[in-house]
């Protein structure tokens, strides 16, 4: 495979190849690991879904690695043009199900509208929770200049408003949105060694499939802040630090009540905490560009608290964000698909191999993932129409419980989506915030 | 605003109980609001249809390509009914890998079920054709494969159901199915010396049979006798 030193310089191409992180996607494509997260976008009126259609329909053009649909090749996956456009749909009560990629019209995300709530859902081929967040700001001008909103008059807004992270759907698309950037920062050599033992998995009892139950806690976010700060830590360390100790307890609690002594050994701790790479590596694709510093917690060395674990995550989160320990992962994804045998297994084969090692090394290593997207900034002419942001990650099968993290001006969502019915590890997380002295506001489907 | 009174958190003013403990909201003050929206969709999504039956489907077409050569060839060329062995082959294979794929749910009972009532209709097949005629073939598909097949799918189905009605421990398990295994080559045997028309007798499968029974016992009392498997622990750790 060519390295290409600068992003490939191509106006328009009609196909795609997956890129390196997309390509796991398609080969564990199922019901209970559907690998589709959802961007909402609450509003300060009620949505109207005529406007929304047409605001979709004017920037869908200039997200051209969005408008496909996914094909078979006879070694790989692509992405193939789709003509036409998705129908805004109202919003459901299971959000996140799997794409089925057979299914007319094909298309790789969805567009929701529910009373003041617009949400956007992609299939994580497409692209990672930054490139979605592109396109949902993108959508929402065209929408609100539609609208109007926040004491504005519908009307085009003025360019200067228009940029990277929100694009002017009048303009054109850049070679560098279609990247895969992996290729261009992967190092040759350089691979980061990884082989982990297995993390614990919180017991839980699953609910039928197509369920996906949330939980979100609203927090102002000056006061998660002022504990984080209190502490000496990052937001994102606060929350990963009460995951973790969540996650401890829940098994401490479990293996109290096993018979043998044998059996009461604790398996380690580990949270997976996605990083933005752009952040990092200059790129402005809007594909996937996102890895994960996985957060370890011995728990057989014995009972941490709090501080203890905040401690670890801490300075396991600032030594992991090392660009060159990064790179090295980079290269370590990188390099089976430069390998000439995996590329020409024919692509029945190659979704096996994938989906096995997948099962077998991928998942059982992580006890839980907390994604936290950042603060949204909108431009001072959209920001008065929006209430709040959300993110939500979608089914996933070991650990039935994942978590999601979103800002917007003064308000933090915490987004908890299950496939279980066991609700103890959001009750955990919002009652130590509670403890801390944070006031939680609690919002549910069911 | 009404507070869990369990948790501490604020809830929604539609919300009829806390969504992480289930209390329900008691304020007289403020009662659930039963007329704003609440705050997520509640409808919920139909289930897309199952797209397993497009793939048996898609199998079925991929394996009736070699079938419509086969038999244009047979009939083209002509000379004996040979098309009916590949083409009984990948009808068999189609039944093994695309029945689990129709069933709405894993029901291996059935699947296996299937495969074994497949596997029949092939030897008979075979059988019916043979060079020798039909009554050598019948004797020998009734005398031999029939009862075989049978054996060796009881062999796979008595532990699978045994195993969707109760979890067993890896101990209990080996010992089931050394049980099985034994009383299957008793199976074979008979079936065996019924064929060879020799006076009926069993010879070896006794012996197999006993060591089996005998590994099956001590598996299922050391599973049953933590003690015991503490000891074997003690004696015999590496
Ligand atoms: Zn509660």
């Amino acid at each position: 495979m060519p390295r290409p030193s600068s992003p490939p310089d191509s106006s328009r191409p009609s196909w795609f190849r997956l890129d390196n992180a997309a390509k796991l996607y398609p080969a564990i494509n199922t019901g209970n690991r559907a690998n589709v997260f959802r961007i909402s976008a609450l509003l300060k009126d009620p949505v109207d879904p005529v406007a929304l259609q047409a605001a979709l329909e004017e920037i869908l053009p200039r997200f051209p690695t969005y408008a496909v649909r996914m094909h078979s090749g006879l070694f790989w996956h692509y992405l193939g043009h789709n003509p036409g456009c998705p129908v805004v749909l109202p919003d459901v009560s299971n959000p996140c199900m799997r794409m089925r990629f057979h299914e007319k019209p094909g298309f790789l995300f969805r567009v929701f509208h529910y009373d003041r709530r617009i949400a956007v859902e992609f299939f994580h081929a497409l692209t990672d929770g930054s490139g979605g967040l592109v396109f949902l700001k993108t959508l929402l001008a065209a929408y609100l200049s539609r609208t109007g909103g926040g004491g504005r008059e519908p009307g085009p807004f003025p360019p200067g408003i228009y940029g990277d992270s929100l694009l002017d759907p009048r303009g054109e698309p850049d070679a560098e949105e279609f990247e895969d950037a992996h290729a261009r920062y992967a190092p040759l050599h350089v691979t980061a060694g990884r082989r982990e033992p297995k993390a614990y998995h919180a017991a839980s009892t699953a609910e039928p499939v197509h369920t996906l139950d949330t939980i979100t806690g609203v927090i102002q976010l000056d006061r998660v802040l002022e504990v984080a700060r209190g502490l000496k830590v990052s937001l994102t360390e606060y929350l990963a630090a009460v995951y973790i100790d969540v996650l401890c307890r829940l098994q401490r609690n479990e293996l109290a009540q096993r018979r043998t002594e044998r059996t009461r050994r604790p398996a380690p701790v580990r949270l997976q905490v996605p990083v933005n790479m752009r952040r990092f590596f200059a790129s402005r694709t809007l594909r996937n560009f996102s890895y994960f510093v996985n957060i370890n917690l011995e728990a057989a060395n014995g009972d941490y608290d709090f501080h203890e674990i905040l401690h670890i995550v801490h300075y396991t989160m600032r030594l992991g964000v090392d660009p060159k320990s990064l790179a090295a992962q980079i290269g370590q994804n990188v390099k089976p698909e430069r390998g000439l045998w995996l590329r020409i297994a024919p692509l029945f084969i190659k979704n096996l191999v994938i989906s096995e090692i997948y099962r077998r090394v991928g998942e059982p290593t992580s006890s839980g993932t907390m994604t936290n997207l950042g603060a949204v900034v909108l431009p001072p002419e959209l920001a008065p129409a929006v209430d709040r942001f959300e993110l939500a990650l979608g089914p996933s099968f070991l650990n039935r419980t994942q978590c999601a993290v979103v800002s917007f001006e003064n308000h933090l969502a915490v987004a908890f989506t299950r496939t279980c019915r066991e609700t103890d590890i959001e009750r955990g997380f919002f009652t130590k915030l509670v403890r801390d002295g944070i006031p939680v506001r609690i919002e549910s489907n069911r | 605003m009404s507070y869990c009174v369990n948790c501490g958190v604020e809830l929604h003013p539609t919300a009829e109980r806390c969504a992480l403990c289930g209390t329900a909201v008691a304020n007289p003050g403020r009662p659930v609001d039963d007329v704003s929206p609440k705050p997520y969709a509640s409808d919920v999504q139909p289930l897309p249809p199952n797209n397993r039956a497009y793939i048996a489907g898609l199998i079925a077409a991929l394996l009736s390509l070699p079938v419509l050569v086969c038999l244009t060839t047979n009939l083209v060329v002509g000379g004996d009914a040979w098309s009916v062995y590949p083409i009984g082959g990948i009808v068999l294979l189609w039944v093994l890998v695309a029945v689990p794929l129709l069933l709405p749910r894993p029901l291996p009972l059935v699947a296996i079920g299937a495969d074994a009532f497949a596997i029949l209709v092939y030897l008979f097949l075979i059988a019916a054709l043979a060079s020798k005629g039909f009554d050598a073939g019948m004797h020998w598909y009734l005398e031999l494969a029939l009862p075989l097949v049978l054996v060796a799918s009881a062999v796979v189905l008595v532990p699978v159901a045994v195993l969707r009605r109760r979890k067993l421990d890896g101990l209990r398990i080996s010992s089931l199915l050394s049980t099985v295994l034994g009383f299957g080559v008793v199976g074979v045997e008979t079936t065996v010396s019924i064929f060879d028309g020799t006076p009926f007798r069993l010879s070896w499968s006794w012996i197999v049979l006993a060591s089996f029974l005998a590994m099956a016992l001590a598996l299922w009392i050391i599973s049953h006798s933590p003690r015991l498997q503490e000891e074997i622990r003690k004696r015999l750790h590496v």
